[in-house]
């Protein structure tokens, strides 16, 4: 073993961190390599450390408060179970059949829209569609789409909730978060240059999209992590 | 720490998820208690705010009730979890670095830190925050992130990849990288 390839390596020497065969290697190498034998020595101070810090346990203020609010909001946002009559009894046959048909055919639409999963061309067509009505970014750093208003730290709660929920890929604000991130970014990182070939006639449309200064001053230092997320997503939505 | 984190998904929590997932307002009670706590130390970890913790918890546990019917029982309770509480402590941490922006002036940013609340921790949290930030300030956000969820809470390394939606590789290179930096900060400061 190299000795690049042993300083690398021990970096990893937590337990379930290296494979048995690797470690074994590894520490054949540190027992004939004194230099290599003296970084792992301190790699290993550094590791003490952070057990150090590791050991210490955050102290929560107020948890049982936190219990309790949690459960409140929880209780408020339940709401009260109303049991509706489906199928008066009054009504006639024909009503009642006609009703259950309706219902059966919405829940029908309602799962194949769940089931579908949407193809590149598909979602290309939809984000294209979105980007089309964005306006541009105005200098109180809103992006108005649709009608609704959305400011950065909505687009941050949306990136976030996409991420627990796959499926509501196609009602995120996705063309405006990365028309954000285009242009407030350099465009030379690997990672944009991967969506970038992914999603050609996405890009192509943003470039259209220009942004004030002040809003790209503020942009721009968030673009990189966006720019994760929409990686993340884009990977999550390919599934 | 006990390591809930990594207990396989006892036949008893099970029931309280599916108990939960029917409405069950005292089975989701339970799971909140079990659970908060660890929560609450990885929100803490990673933003090094009290007050921004226990927001973060709180809304992870409000997410989770609002989303628990689509919640498939053969997944990881805690996975889940974890995941929103990382997602919304980074959240937290951008937002935070877009308001820290907008007081660039000098000496400003002292003013900022004071009047939101960024010393309000406890005496032995503050402690806490200087180690962590001391080990994890001026790291990229997804080898800090790797760094407190498997060096600071202790999670495996399967655990942090599921948590993070990443692969076993990428979490060994940031964890490599991260540990090289925190290894060069704390030879500096030794030396």
């Amino acid at each position: 073993m190299r000795c690049s390839k042993a300083r690398q390596l021990m970096l990893l020497m937590r337990p379930g961190e290296l494979d048995d065969v690797v470690q074994r290697r590894l520490e054949s190498h540190l027992a004939g390599c004194p230099r290599c034998a003296a970084e792992a020595a301190a790699v290993a101070r550094s590791m003490k450390s952070i057990e150090c810090v590791r050991e210490q346990v955050p102290v929560p203020a107020d948890l049982s408060g936190l219990l309790g609010a949690i459960m409140r909001q929880v209780e408020s946002t339940t709401p009260a179970r109303v049991v509706h009559r489906a199928f008066p009894t009054s009504d006639s046959i024909a009503i009642r059949l006609s009703r259950a048909a309706c219902g059966i055919g919405a829940v029908a639409i309602a799962a194949a829209f769940f089931l579908m999963s949407y193809s590149d061309a598909e979602r290309m067509a939809l984000l294209e569609k979105r980007m089309q009505s964005i306006a541009q970014l105005h200098s109180s750093k809103f992006a108005v789409l649709d009608g609704i208003t959305l400011n950065e730290s909505a687009l941050s709660r949306q990136l976030a909730q996409l991420s627990e929920h796959p499926r509501s890929y196609a009602s995120i604000d996705l063309g405006g978060v990365l028309a954000a991130i285009r242009s407030g970014s350099s465009g030379n990182e690997p990672e944009m240059v991967k969506l970038q070939k992914k999603y050609p006639r996405l890009w192509a449309l943003q470039l259209d999209h220009g942004l004030d200064p002040e809003t790209k001053k503020i942009l721009v230092t968030d673009g990189r992590a966006l720019l994760k997320d929409i990686q993340e997503l884009v990977n999550l939505g390919d599934r | 720490m006990p390591d809930v984190s990594s207990s396989e998904k006892s036949p008893e929590e099970k029931r309280l998820i599916e108990r939960s997932q029917a409405g069950d307002m005292n089975a989701f009670r339970t799971l909140v208690e079990r659970h908060q706590r660890y929560a609450y130390a990885l929100a803490f970890r990673i933003v090094c705010n009290e007050s921004d913790a226990r927001d973060i918890v709180q809304e992870s546990f409000i997410r989770v009730w609002r989303s628990l019917k689509a919640f498939d029982l053969d997944k990881k309770f805690t996975t889940w979890l974890y995941r929103i509480v990382v997602n919304l402590a980074c959240d937290c941490m951008r937002a935070e670095k877009r308001k820290r922006r907008l007081f660039l002036v000098t000496g400003e940013e002292e003013c900022f830190a004071r009047e939101n609340g960024l010393s309000d921790e406890t005496v032995c949290n503050r402690d806490l925050v200087e180690h962590i930030r001391r080990l994890a300030d001026g790291l990229p956000p997804r080898q800090r992130l790797v760094f407190v969820l498997r060096d600071l809470q202790d999670m495996t390394m399967e655990e942090v990849a599921e948590t993070l939606h990443m692969s076993m590789a990428s979490v060994k290179t940031n964890l490599c990288y991260a540990r090289k930096q925190i290894r060069k900060r704390l030879g500096t400061i030794m030396d």
